[in-house]
């Protein structure tokens, strides 16, 4: 999975949120390592809906009609557990590699 | 009032993108940049900046690169077949005549798949950035067309590029000849009562 992809998942698992706040999140969590905009934004969030990892949440939440909330769906957890997963065993190979690389 | 101006600056920025996707995502997409424009962490020349990157990346993401991709080897591969045959200063009429259709067809596949001209318009350009390889090939493979300088470089790129997208735009507008016809219709309509309400 790309990392902005990743990191929207990852930003979703802890609660909706609507696109300013994944936003904002993304860039906190990547430690700014990821920043994106609207238009980036919004295409990652329609591949997301399209693969069914994220879906739109019915009902404005905080009284502002533009704007649209998004939920993780169970595919969407599953999928950011599976490269949560896949992560894990890579820096894990990576850890052993090293000590036995080491002199 | 630079807030107000930038903003709807980015409304015409988003035209770019295929017409489904601005109809859904659209309004979002402005109040979300209006929220990034009155973010005190942001400074208006850095979003500037990095709306030009995020409207590039998004646009790519939307566009069939692997096609364009494509249609851009095949005008390399006919290039270097071409120029094998005549490596002088001779353009055959294979040699234009091929590359010309693949921008047709590289301008109208974009734009058919991203429902929108700028589409077309913007995949022929990636076809044209992969050709464009052919411009300084000609001089270092073939040692024909030397660029004594600067200026006759920018030049022969200028030429190409023109070369590209003028079919490219060709392509682009036969894909979407019923819309624009039906723009063009709707337009006319528009002034004919305007014209009549005015009389």
């Amino acid at each position: 999975m790309k990392l902005p992809l990743f990191y929207i998942l990852l930003s979703l698992s802890e609660k909706d949120r609507h696109g300013y706040e994944i936003l904002k999140e993304v860039q906190a969590g990547s430690l700014g390592q990821v920043r994106l905009g609207p238009a980036t934004l919004y295409t990652s969030l329609k591949k997301l809906l399209d693969a069914g990892l994220v879906s739109e949440v019915d009902g404005h939440r905080d009284g502002d009609s533009r704007r649209r909330y998004y939920t993780l769906t169970r595919g969407g957890r599953r999928a950011l557990a599976e490269d949560l997963d896949q992560m894990e065993r890579a820096l894990a190979l990576a850890g052993r590699t090293l000590v036995r690389a080491s002199p | 009032m630079k807030a107000r101006l930038a903003a709807r600056l980015y409304e015409v920025l988003i035209a770019v993108y295929p017409r489904e996707f601005r109809a859904k995502y659209g309004p979002e997409m402005l109040s979300l940049f209006r929220d990034l424009l009155h973010d005190p962490e942001i400074r208006l020349r850095d979003l500037a900046m990095r709306t030009l990157g995020d409207l590039w990346g998004g646009l790519t993401m939307h566009l069939p690169i692997r096609r364009a991709v494509m249609f851009g080897c095949v005008v390399l591969v006919m290039w270097i077949i071409g120029r094998s045959f005549h490596p002088g200063l001779y353009f055959g009429v294979p040699l234009v005549a091929t590359p010309f259709l693949v921008f047709v067809v590289s301008g109208f596949v974009g734009a058919r798949s991203t429902h929108s001209f700028s589409g077309g318009m913007a995949t022929a350009f990636v076809t044209g950035l992969i050709a464009a390889l052919t411009v300084p090939g000609d001089y270092l493979l073939f040692h024909v067309g030397p660029f004594y300088d600067v200026r006759d470089f920018v030049l022969a790129m200028a030429m190409v590029t023109t070369f590209c997208m003028v079919p490219a735009a060709f392509g682009a507008t036969i894909a979407q000849f019923g819309d624009i016809q039906l723009r063009v219709r709707r337009s006319a309509g528009a002034f004919a009562n305007a014209w009549r309400a005015s009389s």
